[in-house]
């Protein structure tokens, strides 16, 4: 009997051995039953194992070990963040801002503040107190001001190095078991199964990582924030899906006639333009194009790329010379309207300022695309950031994204710790971080696809029709202000 | 102190031999099945041998402890509530502090009935030193080969596949706090199974604090139509009538009961699938599934005046009183 229910008992955790475990004898009622592992694989000992090893010391990665370390629930958690270069823990602001910014929405700054970094974000980031979105091909705009969200302001442009150092110094003071393991690469992934059965070549359930200086590491957890092209995500053999949008969005800073706190985007026939303020009075450029357009843009000279700039951005509509200003007019007629009826609203039109020249580096430009990983977790794995998902920056979102799932998996891991959970666990993870966040992602990069795809239709009644979409939007309150919520997000 | 019932408890669950089709229902149908799966549950003094054909059975049932989508999936749902209200109720018993990763650090616990270790493993976490007692064999060998999957939990629970009674009989004893959830409803003679229980807590001078946890199921009509109804009828988890609504026990029961045990119902809360994304959370109401905390008589003041609320329990809403009820 004994044999029988011993050979049970393996055949249904197949891989784990547990040579000693005893059935309990008939006989003998009080025989303890115990597992010690012997099999082949190295055994471990409990000091060895970290609760969780975070891939990648990026921004999303360094807000996870942030989050865990400043949280009294989490941060006795044993943590490491491996990178293959080491990471600064510190940002020292260069005359002229990088290229590479980030709109940061009041959500994200929740997830700063809990993560202990948002002193210093805010120190050397730039406001924007309103947003003003309009189109290239019709009248009409929409405006949203922080006032009208009770909000002191919504939002800021920070550049990224600035929140990734912020992070990684916050996850290293906040009291918790963080470790930095750099430069460390990541040659192999063992996890268990997806019924969380044990790896073959492990003597535990864990995960193991090895590292090319031969080292493995034992974790509970495994967090990719390894990038769009993660490494962890391809060991792991989850998929992704998406696409490109055969455009390229080009990235470049200009000095203007005088500063703004307003974040512009228009809608141009080949792609949306934004101007947001950034550190020190300048501009970040935001600028999604055709790819041929975007190589002539980054081939012009400081001046000439601030005309392109204020042409792009202050040329009248085209439908008003398109033959179709009555349907136009009939929508702001529409608009005035419906705005009248919904009292107060929307504010006015404001001129974006001039942009001068280009200041700092050269513009450069990157390839737009929507990938999304079809699972976010598995046993003792989950995904964070652009590993999970990249959505085409129409407007910032990436960053938010990722720090919206920075927060939703440090919730759950303190959630796991607090009802004494298994932080690896598939069905925790699964419906305390994945499933919460794959519907934000989805909503994100749905309304993200229809805005880009419906703006790409140039046809001038359908930019006519747009236009009235507009103008409607801004001047019905409560709805610009829930699309507005929606697109802050954390509002939600 | 060893209160040695007049007759061994038995898992009321002898009676179903049949095999049941793996149960998606309500929580308990699961433990039902397990407790009513037939010769593995023997009493291991009785040194019955196994068929292999209901071994097989078993063996089937055993290895699906824990499978993130078998039969147990309700009970790996409810058991983070229930671990929030132990650490919640251990620390309020203790003067602990409820807040802290670790609440149970150094505290010694027995989980009567222990099956394949989902709670065992948990209250591991929390700092415990953890015995699971079962008188499935199976069971128990897939507890032991699971906790092996991470050292930390290896080193703080053991198993043994052996009833309350004849644990208490050996002489073991000295148990910090003794939970029996979801076992209650399914022993004949609930006051003597508590009385064993209350048995196996060490003695006051040696932990003022300790308790036992009771997680059962009220006998109200939401109940009968929950477990009953939903479980036997709609669900189809086990033939009709098998399972008596009359076992079902209600607070007060519980409380007389306990008070038999030299025991005071200290405080209770509910357990029911209302969280978000239909989580279970601890509720104010006791009609279905409820969990509560019985101290000895003589560490709680007369009258319950230090019962619901007066711990940091009642803020995770452990401190619905029983008495409402």
């Amino acid at each position: 009997m004994n044999g029988a229910v011993r050979r049970l008992a393996r055949s249904a955790l197949s891989s784990l051995a547990f040579p000693s475990a005893q059935a309990c004898p008939g006989s003998a009622p009080g025989v303890i039953t115990s597992l010690r592992a012997l099999s082949a694989a190295r055994s471990v000992s409990p000091d060895e194992c970290y609760d969780v090893v975070i891939v990648g010391g990026g921004m999303v990665g360094a807000a996870v070990a942030a989050l865990l370390g400043g949280n009294r629930m989490t941060q006795q958690m044993r943590v490491a963040v491996l990178d293959v270069k080491p990471q600064p823990l510190s940002f020292t602001p260069a005359p002229v801002p990088g290229l590479r910014v980030s709109t940061i929405t009041p959500g994200s700054i929740g997830v700063l503040k809990a993560a202990g970094a948002w002193e210093e974000v805010e120190a050397l980031s730039a406001p924007f107190v309103d947003m003003q979105v309009w189109d290239a091909a019709a009248p009409g705009h929409i405006r949203w001001s922080a006032r009208d969200l009770g909000e002191e302001r919504m939002g800021v442009v920070a550049e990224n190095p600035l929140l990734q150092a912020s992070l990684l110094r916050a996850a290293q003071r906040s009291g918790g078991r963080t470790e930095f393991l750099w430069p460390a690469e990541l040659r192999g992934l063992r996890l268990p199964d997806e019924q969380g059965r044990p790896h073959p070549g492990c003597s535990h359930g864990l995960a193991e990582l090895d590292l090319a200086d031969g080292r493995t590491l034992v974790a509970r957890l495994v967090v990719a924030a390894d990038g769009s092209a993660s490494r962890v995500r391809q060991m792991a053999g989850l998929r992704t899906w998406g696409w490109g949008y055969g455009q390229r969005g080009v990235v470049a800073t200009v000095s203007t006639a005088e500063p703004h706190v307003t974040a512009f985007q228009r809608f141009l026939p080949t792609g949306p333009l934004a101007l947001l303020p950034v550190r020190g009075g300048l501009s970040s450029i935001v600028w999604s194009t055709t790819p041929e357009a975007a190589a002539a843009l980054e081939a012009l000279g400081p001046r000439e790329f601030a005309a392109a700039v204020n042409k792009a951005l202050l040329d009248p509509p085209a439908s008003a010379a398109s033959g179709f200003a009555p349907v136009s007019s009939l929508a702001e007629a529409l608009g005035r309207m419906v705005g009248a009826g919904a009292g107060g609203g929307g504010g006015g039109w404001r001129e974006p300022p001039r942009a001068v020249e280009l200041v700092g580096s050269s513009p450069k430009s990157f390839p737009l695309q929507l990938k999304q990983a079809g699972r976010f977790v598995l046993p003792r794995l989950a995904l964070v950031g652009d590993a999970a998902h990249a959505v085409h920056p129409l407007a910032g979102q990436g960053v938010n994204l990722g720090l919206g799932d920075a927060g939703a998996l440090a919730e759950a891991l303190r959630g796991a710790v607090a009802g004494g959970s298994d932080p690896g666990d598939a069905r925790l993870l699964g419906e305390a971080y994945e499933a919460p966040r794959r519907r934000a992602v989805l909503a994100m990069t749905a309304a993200m696809d229809g805005v880009k795809r419906a703006f790409a239709v140039q046809a001038p009644p359908f930019a006519a029709v747009r236009g009235l979409g507009l103008g409607l939007i801004n001047a019905v309150g409560p709805v610009r202000n829930g699309i507005m919520n929606y697109a802050m997000m954390g509002n939600t | 102190m060893a209160l040695r019932p007049s007759r061994p408890v038995q898992p009321a669950t002898r009676r179903l031999r049949a095999p049941a089709p793996p149960p998606p229902g309500p929580i308990l149908a699961p433990l039902r099945r397990f407790l009513a799966s037939p010769s593995t549950a023997a009493s291991p003094a009785a040194g019955a041998s196994v068929d292999p054909r209901e071994a097989a059975k078993f063996g089937a049932l055993a290895a699906s402890w824990w499978s993130p989508s078998g039969p147990f999936a309700p009970l790996h749902a409810l058991n983070p509530a229930r671990v929030r209200f132990v650490r919640e109720s251990l620390a309020a018993c203790r003067g602990g502090d409820a807040g802290a990763p670790e609440p149970l650090k150094g505290l010694r616990v027995l989980d009567v009935g222990c099956g394949g270790g989902v709670l065992s493993e948990s209250l591991a976490r929390l700092g415990a030193s953890v015995t699971g007692i079962d008188v499935a064999a199976a069971s128990v060998a897939v507890a032991a080969a699971h906790a092996g999957g991470d050292p930390l939990v290896a080193g703080r629970v053991s198993y043994r596949c052996i009833s309350a009674e004849d644990l208490a009989a050996s002489g073991t004893g000295g148990f910090d706090a003794v939970i029996a959830s979801e076992v209650l409803e399914h022993v004949r003679r609930p006051h003597d199974f508590l009385a064993v229980l209350a048995s196996l807590l060490a003695p006051p001078e040696a932990s003022p604090g300790a308790a036992v946890i009771i997680s059962t199921i009220n006998r109200t009509p939401a109940a009968w139509a929950f477990a009953i109804a939903g479980a036997e009828y709609v669900a189809r988890v086990v033939p009709p009538g098998t399972h008596s609504f009359k076992k079902f026990v209600t607070p007060q029961e519980l409380a007389i009961m306990a008070d038999a045990s030299g025991l005071k119902l200290w405080h209770a809360s509910g357990m029911a699938p209302l969280g978000p994304g239909g989580a279970w959370a601890l509720t104010g109401a006791l009609d279905v599934n409820y969990i509560a905390t019985l101290r000895r008589a003589g560490e709680v003041q007369a009258g319950g005046a230090e019962g619901p609320g007066a711990g940091p329990g009642a803020e995770a809403g452990a401190g619905a009183g029983a008495e409402r009820q």
